[in-house]
């Protein structure tokens, strides 16, 4: 070699102060605008803030900390013209009678209370608005305008310059949200309510003892009784006869039977005695038993409304996509995009939309929805469906519909990725549902005929008693609320889950299996030097152009390396190549471009000198000329020592990389003497070591980065892909995290753990409640009343232990408190 | 005697006031949104009304209830 030339490391820029945006408060980069004091990290964030002030509505960011919305440098001038044409205008609008209109438009963004306050006074905003109202738990704002002052459109526009663009999905008709439902449901227990009530005070005098001469009002209060417990029998009962009528036409057996024959042969008892003059009976029982059998709905459809309305936009992994606009290439979160938007992908990246592919020959790789691994060839003009993945050089998409979230995660959840069997819960909780109606009604036919004979007068009491303690919706509930409680959990540490069953898997985990490149190590930070003679900026923006189309952390760490020289012509590049393990090539202005390892490049006919073996190297060559090689100084990920210490005292741990073994010794001391490093490893030999790993009985997790190592992923109990940038997904890994919670690994497998226990708990806990209950009931001990407190009371009981139980385990994992 | 028939029928006769008055809250979409009053009471300030007259805003709710209710049935 002539003159070795060492270029220092430029790695990322790092702004030497973290100053937050004054609007939203995520962290400026050097690009801040200031203007007087204040601090925006872009032009957007500053035009809110600007606006705010001048109308005087300061106070928005009085009430909360930085509550404002990063903008980007979005426009909307235009966007929602569409919105004008009186078609689409009436079917999106509530109400209009030429004067003024009402609208009520879903905001997603809104997440705080200056939200809130904000969206209620537009009307000082914007001259046509009147009254606006929130409905936060629905995430919706409804606005009162007048038509002539202010246009649908101009009114989108402004909520989206805010910040808050409204969500429209012309095609769903999904007026009747969670509010409809509750609303039956309380105008039942209203009735119910005043019904019981009044029983119970007119049921008073029988239990106290009615003296002599006021016996006659017995059958009196018996029949106001009955007359107020009908409508309580007839319609705040109906969802129970509902059900029934249900259950007779299909043939099959739910929970609401037993519940329905109970109250039925409770309030058909009372009346007949009531008919007869024998004063009120057990109406006090039946109407109580209704109010707090409806009550326990009500608390568990709320509890349910709070727990999903936490999972439209945060429980799913923020997938991201490159978008191509008019000022560049941003990364921008896919949930952003819109139809008609320009989208670049890059090889091995998925397409998250349907979408007309504008540029570059593609190659498309439907495994993730077909199952098929034969990648298809598209041209300019074809319509690529969304799931497939990109092998080959750039290519740019314009996006034709809409994205859909749950598609992705389906798609995530795919039959073809589904590994092992299935979870011993799900089995558990099937059998529970399945057979315990039957048992309930056995046992209840046994108690009937037993008291039938023994004390005819309480038979019937204990019937219903036995029928409507019985409770199998804990044991259904349990897991389902403990593990998506848990999810959310993970959620809130940007680590994502594919589905609650990678927790049960989790918790079995014995032997834990590291990659090292990505995984390991940082490597757009490390160290890196180039051997050879000096290139020029024009080379520089070849190798460039080249690297940047790949998503290896090797290319990327190059790309970065030589972000300042030369220009990037990625579109240039043709007949883009990349050989996992290898190293990538293409063609620019004739000259093809080699990165890679000493044998790709002796592919090329290229002799590249013998290097260090102990150095992780890429060499280059250009036009199948030698030009130098690459050299990668591995920065570990910081606190790694101490994670894998961690981990040493309970799992086994193994390494399985790529690169040579020049860091052995070093790694050696992370992994501890226990563990097998093995190195110079090729994707096949990587799955097929964890393979052999599984057949001798152990339960692998694999971590690793998602793309280079997927069939590995997707042989391991659990693949666990950990990104620094959530472009680059994989179905075939059962979980996503985030690079920076990389430190939090021995804290998920102990958070795991403790949270089957909770679900144990739970199932425990319901067993003994049906167990004591069904004795005590056919015992006699039991009046209806009661059962009918206790049931919902156990519902709510197991609800409530797995959210306290799961908070519990994330604070023994350390993984408490609200983060992000 | 008869005074605790009286009594029945005043306390019966109360408790279906309420009864009545609950329904209509309930109907008036009273209970549908729980959460965001909550919210609101905590901004502290004193409301300023908005320029279009609340007239107005009657109107197009009272029209919108009917037209919600033709389409029901």
């Amino acid at each position: 070699m002539n003159a070795a030339q060492t270029m220092s490391a430029t790695g990322v820029a790092i702004a030497t102060e973290r100053i937050p945006c004054a609007h939203c408060g995520t962290v400026c980069l050097d690009a801040t605008i200031r203007v007087g004091t204040s601090h925006f990290c872009c032009h957007g964030c500053r035009t809110v803030f600007e606006l705010l002030h001048e109308n005087g509505l300061e106070r928005f960011y009085d009430l909360e900390q930085k509550p404002g919305i990063r903008m980007g440098d979005r426009a909307f001038a235009g966007a929602f013209d569409y919105l004008d044409d009186p078609a689409t205008r009436r079917q999106v609008v509530d109400f209009s009678d030429g004067k003024f209109s009402r609208v009520t438009l879903r905001t997603p963004a809104i997440h705080c209370l200056a939200c809130v306050w904000l969206l209620e006074n537009l009307f000082r905003l914007q001259p046509g608005v009147g009254r606006s109202q929130v409905n936060f738990p629905r995430k919706e704002v409804t606005i009162h305008f007048e038509d002539a002052r202010l246009k649908l459109s101009g009114l989108a526009e402004m909520l989206a310059s805010l910040g808050y663009e409204p969500e429209l999905k012309l095609a769903s008709l999904d007026k009747a949200g969670p509010g409809v439902g509750n609303r039956r449901l309380h105008l039942r227990i209203g009735v119910a309510g005043f019904a019981f009530g009044n029983v119970m005070l007119l049921c008073f005098p029988s239990y106290l003892g009615l003296p002599e001469d006021e016996k006659s009002l017995q059958p009196l209060f018996g029949w106001i009784a009955a007359a107020l417990s009908t409508p309580v029998f007839l319609y705040s009962a109906s969802d129970y006869w509902r059900a029934v009528w249900i259950c007779l036409r299909r043939r099959i057996l739910t929970v609401e039977f037993p519940i329905a024959l109970g109250i039925a042969a409770l309030y058909l008892q009372s009346l007949n005695t009531a008919l007869r003059g024998g004063g009120p009976a057990f109406f006090d029982s039946f109407t109580g038993l209704l109010f707090f059998l409806l009550c326990g709905k009500l608390f568990q459809q709320k509890t349910y409304d709070v727990l999903t309305f936490d999972r439209d936009y945060r429980s799913y992994f923020p997938l991201s996509i490159t978008r191509r606009t008019a000022e560049g290439d941003t990364s921008a979160p896919v949930m952003q995009l819109k139809v008609g938007d320009r989208i670049v992908v890059r090889n091995q990246e998925l397409i998250p939309a349907d979408a007309q592919l504008v540029s570059g020959p593609a190659c498309i790789d439907y495994s993730f929805v077909t199952g098929e691994s034969a990648p298809q060839p598209r041209n300019p003009g074809d319509y690529i469906y969304a799931g497939g993945r990109q092998i080959g050089g750039m290519i740019e998409l314009e996006v034709s519909k809409e994205i859909s979230q749950s598609y992705l995660t389906s798609l995530w959840n795919n039959e073809a990725f589904r590994k092992g069997d299935a979870s011993a819960i799900d089995n558990l909780t099937n059998f529970a549902g399945r057979y315990f109606t039957y048992f309930v009604l056995v046992l209840a036919a046994i108690a009937g005929t037993y008291w039938g004979l023994v004390d005819p007068k309480q038979a019937v009491r204990v019937l219903s008693a036995v029928l409507i303690v019985a409770c199998p919706c804990a044991l259904a509930l349990a897991a389902p609320f403990t593990l998506g409680s848990a999810l959310r959990w993970l959620g809130r540490h940007k680590i994502y889950f594919k589905n609650t069953g990678v927790i049960e898997t989790l918790s079995k985990i014995d032997t834990v299996v590291f990659d090292k490149t990505g995984t390991l190590t940082l490597p757009s930070q490390g160290g890196i030097e180039f051997n050879g003679d000096p290139l020029t900026p024009c080379d520089q923006g070849w190798i460039r152009s080249l690297s940047t189309l790949s998503t290896h952390p090797h290319s990327q760490g190059i790309a970065t390396f030589l972000a300042n020289e030369g220009r990037v012509r990625r579109d240039e590049v043709c007949a883009f190549r990349e050989v996992a393990g290898a190293g990538i090539a293409g063609t620019l202005e004739g000259r093809e471009i080699r990165l890679g390892s000493r044998r790709w490049l002796a592919e090329a006919g290229v002799e590249a000198p013998e290097g260090d073996a102990n150095a992780t190297e890429v060499h280059v060559a250009i036009g199948g000329v030698y030009r130098g090689r690459f050299l990668f100084r591995n920065i570990y990920r910081p606190g790694l020592a101490g994670v894998l210490e961690r981990l040493r005292t309970r799992f086994r741990l193994a390494l399985v990389s790529g690169d040579n073994d020049r860091e052995r010794s070093r790694l050696a001391e992370f992994f501890g003497a226990a563990a097998d490093l093995r190195f110079r490893q090729m994707p096949e030999s990587k799955l097929a070591y964890i393979r052999s790993l599984q057949e001798r009985g152990g339960k692998v997790i694999m971590i690793g980065d998602g793309l280079n190592d997927a069939g590995a992923l997707k042989q391991s109990d659990v693949g666990v892909a950990v990104t620094e940038d959530v472009a680059a997904f994989s179905p075939a890994c059962d979980a996503i995290w985030a690079a920076d919670q990389f430190g939090r690994l021995p804290d998920v497998l102990r958070f795991s753990r403790l949270v089957m226990w909770v679900v144990f708990a739970c199932f425990v806990v319901s067993f003994c409640y049906n167990a004591i209950g069904l004795t005590l009931a056919m015992s006699g001990r039991l009046s209806p009343l009661a059962s009918a407190i206790l049931m919902p009371t156990s519902t709510l009981s197991v609800i409530v232990l797995a959210l306290l139980g799961t908070r519990w385990a994330a604070w023994r994992a350390r993984l408490g408190g609200r983060s992000a | 005697m008869s005074v605790l028939v009286l009594l029945v029928a005043a306390s019966i006769s109360l408790g279906a006031t309420f009864l009545i008055l609950f329904i209509r809250a309930v109907r008036a979409g009273q209970y549908e949104d729980t959460i965001t009053p909550a919210m609101r009471i905590l901004t502290d300030e004193e409301p300023v009304r908005p320029a279009i007259p609340p007239a107005a805003v009657r109107a197009t709710n009272l029209e919108e209830s009917k037209m919600k209710k033709m389409r029901s049935t």
